[in-house]
């Protein structure tokens, strides 16, 4: 979706189009989604930042200033979120309770991989990522998993962009090796249960 | 090896046959141009451990970048945000402020409306047309007032009329007395309500509503001044006029002639 297209999408969502906001959404949860998962590693933790922020953002949507991007006001309100989620070590959303009160699978509930060796693979990139540090973990998704460019992020992380390239690096090859050694071990215990 | 490569610094302090490792962050940076990636594509094959390297590397964002089954969350987000009333469309947030401001509007215009009549008209505005309680209580004083003046005039002229004839004739007689020079007379009546007084020996001059007071002060001794007080009472059951006189202290000590009490009835015109 090109920047008029959203712009149009974001107007009709202003003068009150429950489809443009629906449209809004799923054009942009995708990305949200696998960037507070991959942050928090829990898709209920995930699913609650993200449709918090979608309220908030929908919110305020007619104060929305076209000249900067939608996912990066969409961003940076999921990202405060899962900031203030980690510091209380809880879900703290006046609406959480409410949402969660409907939803009975909603806790716990795992992503669903068709194929067993994608799960394997998922679940190893995820310990991998959970071992770096905050920092090196979200500049990490934001660049390899979002495409985010190293000025983006330096903005969105209010850090200069050779600190970016500093933690993307160790933190890099940091993945690397851990990332080896979960597939490594997810092997193991694959043969074994075979 | 090109001259691209060549260029870059870390070329110059890695060991000898080794690609640096900052030259493949670069790469994956994006920050080389295709040509160099090419270079160091085909020079990873003679580095068979950077290779290792960089191929983890590449499995690991390669997993990272496998697609996540993402829930769709529109539903859930339009539900949440109605419930909480926070996604409110532009033309009903419009709708809801241009109403406040025409409400406004008219409560201001129909408070200055009414202050502009009542500026105007006065008695048309005025809240209690209708008598209340309090214009009663004022009307009727103000009735009860004239009603009582008018009374008052009317009787003390009555009084007046029927009471000057025989005082005058009953201090004609005081004038002839001797020294009656000496005294001047004052004629004073006085419509107040008449209490039951000792010194009334009539019993019906405390019903009568007015009496007379004359008294006699002596021009040269006002020790010496006596007066008289004479009781007027009408009776109910007659039109005659109770004429009653007394003496009060201080005496004259020796009056040659003391004023003798009078008592009688004097018939009304």
């Amino acid at each position: 979706m090109d920047r008029n297209e959203e712009r149009a999408l974001i107007e009709r969502a202003i003068a009150g189009e429950r489809t443009a906001a629906g449209d809004l959404i799923r054009a942009h949860q995708r990305s949200v989604y696998a960037y507070i998962l991959r942050m928090s590693g829990r898709p209920d933790v995930a699913e609650d930042i993200v449709q918090e922020a979608f309220v908030r953002v929908l919110g305020n949507l007619h104060r929305f200033d076209f000249r900067f991007r939608f996912s990066t006001w969409l961003f940076t309100i999921a990202r405060r979120l899962y900031m203030n989620a980690m510091a209380k070590n809880r879900p703290a959303y006046d609406t959480d309770f409410v949402g969660s009160m409907g939803n009975a699978n909603g806790l716990g509930e795992q992503p669903v991989y068709t194929n067993e060796r994608q799960s394997i693979q998922h679940d190893a990139i995820q310990s991998a990522l959970m071992s770096l540090s905050e920092e090196q973990r979200e500049i990490i998704v934001l660049f390899h998993q979002l495409d985010w460019p190293i000025s983006l992020i330096a903005s969105h992380l209010d850090m200069p962009e050779g600190t970016i390239k500093s933690h993307l690096h160790r933190g890099r090859k940091r993945l690397r090796v851990l990332f080896k050694d979960q597939s490594a071990l997810a092997k193991k215990l694959e043969g074994v249960a075979l | 090896m090109s001259r691209a490569r060549r260029d870059h610094p870390d070329m110059r302090h890695d060991a000898p046959g080794r690609i640096p490792e900052s030259l493949i962050d670069a790469a994956m940076d994006g920050e080389l141009d295709p040509q160099i990636q090419q270079e160091i594509g085909r020079a990873l094959q003679y580095d068979p451990a950077r290779r290792q390297e960089f191929h983890d590397t590449r499995d690991a964002i390669n997993a990272l970048r496998m697609p996540i089954d993402t829930p769709d969350l529109s539903d859930r987000v339009l539900a949440r945000a109605n419930r909480h009333r926070r996604f409110i469309p532009r033309k009903l947030r419009q709708q809801v402020r241009a109403g406040r401001v025409v409400m406004a509007a008219l409560l201001l215009t129909t408070m200055l409306g009414v202050a502009g009549l009542q500026r105007a008209f006065p008695r048309l505005t005025t809240i209690g047309a209708q008598p209340t309680p309090v214009a009663n209580i004022e009307s009727a004083v103000e009735q009860g007032g004239q009603q009582i003046a008018q009374t008052l005039s009317s009787d003390f002229h009555k009084v007046q009329e029927c009471v000057a004839q025989p005082v005058r004739g009953l201090l004609a007689g005081s004038l002839d007395r001797p020294g009656a020079n000496n005294y001047s007379y004052e004629l004073r009546v006085v419509t107040a309500p008449m209490s039951a007084s000792p010194e009334i020996g009539d019993p019906l001059a405390a019903l009568h509503p007015s009496y007379a007071i004359v008294t006699l002060a002596s021009n040269a001794s006002p020790a010496r001044a006596s007066r008289q007080r004479v009781g007027l009472a009408q009776r109910p059951e007659s039109s005659g006029v109770l004429l009653a006189s007394w003496v009060s202290a201080p005496q004259p000590p020796r009056a040659s002639n003391p004023p003798e009490p009078i008592d009688k009835a004097i018939d009304l015109p």
